[in-house]
């Protein structure tokens, strides 16, 4: 066997992520592909923006503004011919840009802390949702924090799944483990919920290691010293569980991305015990596809209903393809249409930025366009930025796979 | 996760062999390393467009001459029959899926991103060729600002194959400047009609063709370049524009919707970190470490120009996925290989007439075949053959894959 065994997490720090720049041909096709580029002259594409300005950068030039447009979807890297980290060369940039965090606004600061806006917020979410929910705070808060008015601010919801969870009988079965993330806990419950309710389906008995935050949005938008110290609690709190051989489950594919490549890529983090980490941590609908196709199929319920999936950007960046079409297709009757869009446009936090709302709008308006036209009943995708996105600007009703998958085995289509 | 194949690379080779079994009945599943060929591609479908032995000769009837050409060629492993039924099988589902392609059974001239004749086998609607616009007079857009079009060379190549021009200065929807930004502005452009409406006054009155850059759309190209003509009242036309080529895009789009719709799994951006090869059974293990196991493999990386084949510090040529036997003519040293590029393009893995390689000295492998630039003994560039060569091998290995899964359940 040839295989070498090593994982992505384990051998790709920064070091090696920057001197991918020498592998660029400037072929051009990154350019051709990135959903931002195409939307505004403001930013200059990943070929220059990425390996074409490193080498100035290096040579330790006055650093320019542009990686700060780059929205981090990866569609550039995903295309590379000759495995240029493009998109990962940017994010440091825009490290380097901020100093790691030192010149950075309030109002990114805010949106780089969603555990910590969710927790303050759930402590009285009917008020919270009723002061974000008015026109005059919104206005307020972007004139004060920058973050645009019509950006699509999720409902906070207290500690729901918390709670649920607390209260959920569960039977005897392999233990897996599940990270649901600031989202999960604070925004958006109902998908934890819908996770654990189908593991525990097809007999496997979850527990919730940590609720912390995988730090994403720091890490993207170059908070880098901050989200150091953070980053190394959240992988003490899971390596327990990874050392009895526990799977760790993610149903977000932006923080099961992050747990998997981009500690050893932005922070260096290449020691053992973070690469065992990233090695067991598995998308949700990966996990679910491997090895229980067979036993859902048997428990789907017909679905005669008009679906659209989105594939969010970082499946590229996972590199598996989309499991969550391949087990949505188990769903007897379902009419499922593809996304042909690259990007919905919101890039995590990047479209919640006033400067950076126009472009996130314009990059999204041809995934608006293909559901006006193919009207569904309901729209699924694997990321929650996306999907409050997606909901917010279509009005129709987004949610997780698992959330879909469910409904079919309550017969609830 | 088992399928039937795995196919490894996503060029046209490879998506017309996933294509072809997914017809067959069988699972597939294609893991290919970042944007394949097809992004330097131009319009049409090149058969065989310049000798083999002498890129001066124009050939005229390509099909005509397959059986002159080298026992090596892929053309000849594949064979006249089988060419016939991959061409007429791709024109049927292109028609279906794409675009209507016309294959007259010779050569047309097309026009090239420098205003150069290219033998082409297979035109679609829109492409400028010389039969189109020969004798006439052209309108030629230039979009201001937008930089990948030599628009003064192809108007002096025109001239020379007597086409009048005639630079029309225009201003394209959008700002943006580059290839597919501008082929997405027209996408997303809703009033074409009036778009060409506000275009026709700059247009002067004499033309009788209109010649754009092809950058008239990506996924709409059809809607836009139908308002153009209604609007404008006369043919118009697309010469191809320098790489990434927005006609490349439109095709591996078509082609990669339709197959992700029909249900196979296309893992986009995935590299092969290591594979077991057993007579009945191959597992690759991807970048990140994930499993995969199929009956067989097709490998369609797209040889040198995309990585699927690595040259090593001696100049030794190797196969990156599975460490296939390989063919070369020479030591592929970087002060070599600038004196002779035909070296680099003919070299490749070297199979049988099945297209089977051949592992570590053993014999050849009976559950893998190779395709399109994987393959040696041809160059693409000298030959303009590429997509020939691509949909012929493609269409082939999928036959023989299909052969042989047969006789396993046969078994």
């Amino acid at each position: 066997m040839l295989h070498s065994g090593v994982f992505i997490g384990i051998d790709h720090g920064s070091a090696n992520v920057l001197g991918s720049m020498d592998q660029c041909t400037k072929c051009g096709i990154c350019n051709a592909h990135c959903p931002v580029a195409a939307v505004t002259r403001e930013f200059p594409g990943p070929k220059y923006c990425g390996p074409q300005a490193q080498r100035f950068r290096l040579a330790g030039s006055v650093p320019e503004w542009s990686p700060m447009l780059c929205s981090g979807c990866g569609v550039c890297t995903s295309v590379c011919p000759n495995n240029v980290a493009i998109s990962d060369i940017i994010t440091l940039a825009k490290a380097d840009i901020v100093g790691g965090g030192d010149r950075i606004s309030l109002g990114q600061r805010l949106l780089n802390r969603p555990d910590l806006i969710g927790r303050l917020g759930g402590k009285f979410p009917t008020l919270t949702n009723t002061l974000l929910g008015s026109s005059i705070v919104r206005r307020i808060v972007e004139s004060l924090f920058g973050i645009h008015r019509s950006a699509p601010l999720p409902e906070v919801h207290g500690r729901k799944f918390r709670k649920w969870l607390a209260s959920h009988d569960q039977e005897n079965g392999p233990i897996v483990s599940y990270f649901s993330g600031c989202a999960i806990e604070n925004y958006d419950p109902d998908v934890g919920i819908a996770l654990v309710r189908l593991l525990n389906h097809l007999g496997y008995k979850v527990q919730v290691p940590t609720d912390r935050c995988c730090s994403l949005p720091m890490l993207s938008s170059g908070e880098t010293g901050p989200a150091r110290a953070r980053v190394q609690a959240l992988v003490d709190a899971l390596h327990p569980s990874v050392l009895t051989g526990q799977k760790i489950i993610s149903t977000s594919t932006s923080c099961s991305l992050t747990l998997r490549a981009k500690y050893a890529a932005y922070l260096d983090m290449t020691d053992d015990k973070s690469g065992e980490v990233a090695s067991a941590v598995v998308d949700a609908c990966e996990f679910l596809l491997d090895g229980h196709a067979g036993r859902l199929r048997k428990c789907l319920n017909a679905m005669p209903l008009r679906v659209l999936y989105h594939g969010p950007c970082q499946l590229r960046g996972h590199k598996m393809g989309t499991p969550a079409v391949e087990l949505m297709q188990l769903i007897p009757e379902i009419n499922l249409q593809l996304s042909q869009a690259d990007c919905c446009g919101i890039g995590g936090t990047y479209g919640y930025e006033k400067n950076k709302h126009d472009i996130a709008l314009a990059v999204g308006a041809s995934l608006v366009e293909q559901v006006r036209q193919f009207e569904p009943d309901i729209i699924v995708c694997d990321s929650e930025t996306c999907r409050w996105n997606i909901e917010a600007r279509t009005s129709v009703e987004c949610v997780h796979p698992v959330q879909l998958l469910m409904r079919a085995i309550d017969g609830r289509g | 996760m088992k399928t039937d194949a795995i196919i490894i690379g996503t060029e046209l080779d490879g998506l017309i062999a996933a294509i072809r079994l997914r017809e067959h009945g069988y699972s597939v599943r294609m893991i290919g390393n970042g944007g394949g060929s097809l992004h330097y591609a131009p319009e049409g479908i090149h058969v065989l467009g310049f000798s083999p032995r002498n890129d001066e000769e124009i050939i005229c009837e390509p099909l005509a001459i397959i059986s002159q050409l080298d026992q090596s060629h892929p053309y000849r492993k594949v064979g006249i029959d089988q060419i016939r039924n991959a061409l007429d099988w791709f024109v049927n589902i292109s028609g279906e899926i794409h675009q209507k392609i016309t294959i007259s059974g010779h050569n047309e001239l097309a026009v090239s991103a420098t205003g150069l004749s290219i033998p082409v086998y297979g035109t679609s609607e829109h492409q400028a060729t010389v039969g189109k616009i020969g004798g006439k007079t052209a309108a030629l857009v230039r979009f201001r600002g937008y930089r990948d079009f030599p628009v003064e060379l192809v108007a002096i190549e025109l001239g020379k194959t007597g086409t009048k021009t005639e630079i029309v200065d225009v201003v394209a929807p959008g700002d943006a400047v580059e290839n597919a930004a501008l082929a997405k502005a027209f996408d997303e452009l809703e009033e074409t009609d009036s778009y060409f409406t506000a275009l026709k006054d700059s247009i002067p009155s004499y033309a009788d063709v209109m010649l754009f850059p092809a950058v008239m759309g990506l996924s709409n190209f059809h809607r836009t370049l139908a308002s153009a003509e209604r609007v404008l009242g006369m043919p118009c036309l697309e010469v191809p524009t320098l790489p990434p080529s927005v006609p490349g895009m439109r095709l591996e789009r078509a082609l990669t919707n339709y197959l992700r719709n029909g249900t196979a799994s296309l893992h986009s951006c995935s590299g092969i970190s290591g594979s077991s090869f057993e007579t009945d059974r191959i597992v690759v293990w991807d970048d990140m470490g994930r499993q995969y196991e199929a009956s067989l493999v097709i490998v369609s990386n797209g040889g040198v120009l995309m990585g699927g084949l690595d040259v090593d510090s001696y100049g030794v040529v190797h196969e990156t996925s599975f460490g296939f036997k390989t063919y070369q003519s020479e030591p592929l040293k970087p002060t070599t290989v600038g004196r002779s590029l035909n070296a680099l393009h003919i070299t490749g893995v070297e199979t049988d007439d099945a297209l089977r390689p051949q592992r570590n000295g053993s014999g050849f492998c009976r559950n893998a075949f190779v395709t399109g630039r994987t393959l040696p003994h041809w160059n693409p560039a000298m030959e303009c053959s590429t997509e020939g060569v691509c949909v012929a091998t493609g269409w082939a290995a999928a036959e023989n894959a299909h052969e042989y899964l047969e006789s396993l359940n046969v078994a």
